[in-house]
């Protein structure tokens, strides 16, 4: 519960990374996780991407409701075979909503070290404080789509968007 | 002269605010019994008759900690299963600008608490008025 208005994004990115990182395993491989578009890229990954949001809150204390995409990025294949990305998907759905009732356990609050994060995004560093006063209430699936497209260098682009749904107070 | 935020007001049962409340609603009404005859032309009259008041609530269900100061849905449902005696209930500002509010003696009636699927717990519920409404200045 949080009587205070804060931003919960950048907090429940780095909580689902820090459910999925190291941890996106599919036959011996692990797969990279992401939070921001990686330069170059692998040919396979996982992104946390875009975050919608709004405040839902009673009088005395803010909720935030909202979307939250993981999306699977495979350039690897030359034809549009989306087996892979399905396999890494599931293995997905798997961390993040293994039951029904589950949500992941999500710490929130960081601090940024703001010497990092003037040199590349890639190395922001991430220290959960622990706690922060906020919970996730609720972690849904949403939407799914997919596509595919070809790219210039002859090898199929697929992306796999697996939408969730949040409340977090 | 500025609009008042509707945040501010809550409800309150003597000293226990409303803890966790999204809406609230204070509704005051009188009865019009129709006194229409023939030699009224054609139009329709009425006398005044009983009034009343109630306060409806919605809120998010959101445990209070066991305060003394704050009322959960818990609480009201537990009132309204033991039938207490109506008591002073307000509907007046927490904090803000706002210089008027009102208060009177009333009974719980209904409290509805929700759990839909992946979503978190909502109430409802109606205070009725069991007696005069009154009015009260803020300072």
């Amino acid at each position: 519960m949080s009587t205070a208005h804060v931003d919960i994004s950048y907090s429940l990115i780095n909580a689902i990374y820090k459910a999925l990182n190291g941890n996106v395993t599919y036959i011996g491989t692990t797969y990279p996780v992401y939070k921001s578009t990686p330069k170059p890229a692998p040919s396979t990954y996982v992104i946390i991407d875009q975050i919608n949001s709004i405040e839902n809150g009673t009088k005395d204390y803010f909720i935030y409701e909202g979307t939250v995409n993981i999306v699977i990025c495979d350039d690897s294949a030359q034809r549009g075979d989306k087996k892979l990305a399905h396999s890494i998907l599931n293995v997905v759905r798997g961390l993040l909503k293994p039951t029904r009732a589950s949500v992941p356990s999500l710490v929130f609050g960081y601090t940024v070290d703001s010497e990092l994060i003037t040199i590349d995004s890639e190395l922001i560093t991430i220290d959960a404080e622990g706690g922060g006063g906020l919970t996730c209430v609720s972690f849904t699936p949403g939407m799914f789509n997919d596509f595919v497209e070809q790219s210039e260098t002859g090898y199929s682009r697929i992306r796999l968007i697996d939408q969730y749904n949040f409340i977090i107070n | 002269m500025a609009v008042i935020n509707g945040s501010v007001y809550s409800v309150w049962n003597t000293t226990e605010r409303l803890w966790s409340c999204k809406n609230a609603s204070l509704k005051v009404d009188v009865d019009l019994p129709d006194v229409t005859t023939k030699e009224d032309a054609g139009w329709a009259k009425h006398i005044q008759g009983l009034r009343n008041w109630s306060i409806d609530f919605d809120g998010v269900y959101e445990d209070a900690g066991g305060s003394s100061v704050l009322m959960t849905p818990a609480e009201i449902l537990a009132s309204i299963i033991a039938r207490t005696a109506s008591a002073e209930v307000s509907f007046k500002p927490v904090t803000g600008t706002a210089t008027t509010g009102w208060k009177g003696d009333a009974t719980f009636k209904s409290i509805t608490i929700t759990g839909n699927m992946e979503s978190g717990i909502t109430f409802s519920g109606t205070i009725v008025g069991n007696d005069a409404l009154e009015v009260i200045a803020i300072s």
